[in-house]
């Protein structure tokens, strides 16, 4: 959105906030490295993400990491291509609507935040980068994790096991 | 058996060194590649191969800034394991995180056990049930494993 200021503090370091371009139906993209995110579930048969993909804990770990869809396509990006190019082999995305449903906090003060950090100092440059700010416990990641879609499908690897019966055996 | 406990039975492959002084504790942990005995058990194997993986990653392998896991989170899990897993327990999945951080995952024997590692000494347990059980819930792990003991001892 024109007009909005990353806020920043004197190192140029910019806080967390919650951006107006990421708001409702616009949707958060989260890369995923095959090698590194997918584990075997043998309760239910199949490969799936790991909610390590989605956990946060604030004051170990800083935020967590997504691309904003909206950003991408504003530059002329097709977000798949994007992803074809980058070092991921796969990604999920998931409205933010959808993302904040699952923050636990009961008053705005304590609401993740969800806003973007341009990272125009890596090579590549990525602008689109975003941010959450807030603690994403292991309950709430495992349920991000079964809520996103596939952008960019890893074939073979299951979002939601819940949806499988048991392995048998 | 806790970490204190582990301290007396040195791992060949795992150093770790309470030191204690002037009113505080402190502790250091270091993977002792030069003296690695053959390992005892196939999970031995799997998990000191995937961390010394997990330990080479560059700068940014996650797409965003997510450096390597380090050798001291890398060794503590190890010390975990040691104490917890027998020597036929399936090894766990094996997840790098940000900030350095691994995450131990088994996912069997109508089970989920996830334990995060953020550093040493800095651990938390997830365990949930498919039979109903009430789940534990990101209960913190510093040096008594028990808790991961008796998972553990569910898979069979």
């Amino acid at each position: 959105m024109a007009g909005f200021v990353l806020p920043q503090d004197a190192d140029g370091e910019i806080q967390p906030h919650d951006h107006p371009d990421l708001q409702g139906a616009r949707r958060m993209i989260r890369g995923v490295n095959k090698a590194m995110h997918v584990v075997w579930d043998a309760n239910k048969g199949c490969d799936r993400l790991s909610s390590a993909l989605f956990r946060c804990s604030p004051k170990r770990q800083g935020y967590l990491s997504f691309d904003s869809e909206h950003c991408l396509v504003a530059r002329g990006e097709d977000p798949a291509d994007y992803i074809d190019r980058s070092e991921w082999d796969g990604a999920v995305i998931i409205t933010v609507e959808h993302f904040r449903s699952f923050d636990p906090a009961q008053n705005d003060n304590d609401r993740w935040k969800i806003g973007m950090v341009p990272l125009n100092d890596e090579e590549p440059p990525k602008p689109c980068h975003g941010a959450v700010w807030g603690s994403i416990s292991e309950g709430r990641a495992n349920s991000i994790r079964r809520a996103v879609a596939w952008l960019v499908e890893l074939p073979g690897v299951v979002l939601d096991e819940t949806t499988l019966p048991l392995a048998q055996g | 058996m806790s970490l204190l406990e582990l301290h007396h039975e040195p791992s060949p492959v795992v150093e770790w060194q309470p030191g204690y002084g002037h009113g505080h504790t402190w502790t250091s942990f270091g993977l002792v590649e030069a003296d690695i005995a053959p390992p005892q058990s196939d999970w031995r194997k799997r998990v000191m191969r995937r961390l010394r993986e997990l330990m080479r990653l560059r700068a940014g392998w996650d797409g965003y800034c997510s450096g390597p896991v380090s050798v001291t989170t890398a060794a503590y899990a190890v010390a975990i394991l040691d104490s917890s897993m027998r020597s036929h327990t399936n090894p766990p999945a094996i997840v790098p995180s940000n900030g350095g951080a691994v995450q131990l995952e088994w996912h069997e024997a109508g089970l989920d056990i996830e334990l995060m590692i953020y550093r040493p000494l800095d651990a938390e347990l997830s365990v949930h049930y498919h039979d109903g059980r009430p789940s534990i819930e990101e209960v913190a792990l510093t040096t008594n494993f028990d808790r991961l003991s008796d998972a553990l001892q569910e898979l069979g």
